[in-house]
């Protein structure tokens, strides 16, 4: 009787450890998800227009398509870039390889129109918006 | 009494013809709703106009009711065509009316610029060799 006691109170002590510890596993992974989310992040990339970077085609191939196309005022990946945010409504992004980066700060973005660049700032995962905190010209 | 009467039936005469007024209002209190079609042939095309324009009062309250058909190149989140309203001499974009359209019929609800003026609505999708036509005058005039 006596042992049969001691084994359900071990049992349940038992329980209650495996509890808590997968509970504060859970935790830890809840806070790491935050963590990543407001941590900065450098990303080398460049400075492009959303037409021409969202387009199914590479934004290379879609700045070439625009220049050899002769549109007016596109005669290079900066004058492209500009031309199709300041004429044809585009807005400043920021190319990562296949990954395209919506930028919050359009003023700084015209700076580096164009050109490679280290960009850090916070990543929205849920818009894929970069909210800048510095740009500088990747040489 | 006669006096009564004759008070009665003008009051009635006045009612049915506020009534009449009231009723007779295009859509009284619902928003302006403009149709457009954002053909596959990089075209913004509206019913019954040859050269589509869109004129708005400034302020209004707008529907904008967009079907979109795919050209011949899209963006890579499924957008195929945009409609983004500018001010044609400044280029400046106008707050609320960056959209992106998919294929299909969608609905915006909108407020047209506070500014009378000229505006141009334009494609932000590279749609096709023809995607730097895709545009329409957009006029906006004084309440």
């Amino acid at each position: 009787m006596i042992e049969k006691r001691t084994s359900t109170t071990l049992l349940l002590v038992f329980v209650l450890v495996s509890a808590s510890t997968l509970l504060s596993a859970g935790k830890d992974k809840s806070k790491d998800k935050d963590k990543d989310k407001d941590e900065p992040v450098t990303l080398h990339g460049a400075i492009e227009d959303s037409q021409c970077a969202f387009n199914v085609h590479s934004n290379a191939r879609s700045h070439e398509w625009m220049i050899t196309k002769g549109v007016e005022g596109a005669t290079d990946d900066k004058s492209c870039t500009l031309h199709c945010v300041k004429n044809m409504g585009g807005n400043f992004v920021l190319v990562v390889k296949n990954d395209v980066y919506r930028l919050d700060d359009q003023v700084l973005s015209e700076k580096f129109a164009g050109l490679k660049v280290r960009a850090t700032g916070t990543v929205d995962p849920k818009t894929h918006v970069l909210h800048v905190l510095k740009m500088e010209e990747d040489k | 009494m006669k006096e009564s009467s004759t008070a009665c039936r003008w009051l009635g005469v006045v009612a049915v013809t506020i009534l009449g007024w009231l009723v007779s209002l295009p859509a009284w209190g619902q928003p302006h709703l403009i149709e457009v079609l954002a053909d596959k042939d990089s075209r913004y095309k509206i019913a019954g106009m040859a050269k589509p324009e869109i004129t708005v009062k400034a302020g209004e309250a707008i529907l904008l009711r967009v079907s979109a058909r795919k050209g011949k190149t899209w963006n890579r989140d499924g957008s195929i065509h945009g409609f983004t309203l500018l001010e044609t001499h400044s280029r400046n974009k106008v707050p609320g009316w960056d959209l992106e359209l998919r294929p299909g019929t969608q609905e915006f609800t909108l407020t047209a610029p506070s500014q009378p003026g000229e505006y141009e609505v334009l494609c932000t999708v590279i749609c096709s060799d023809d995607h730097e036509g895709m545009r329409m005058k957009f006029h906006v005039v004084p309440q």
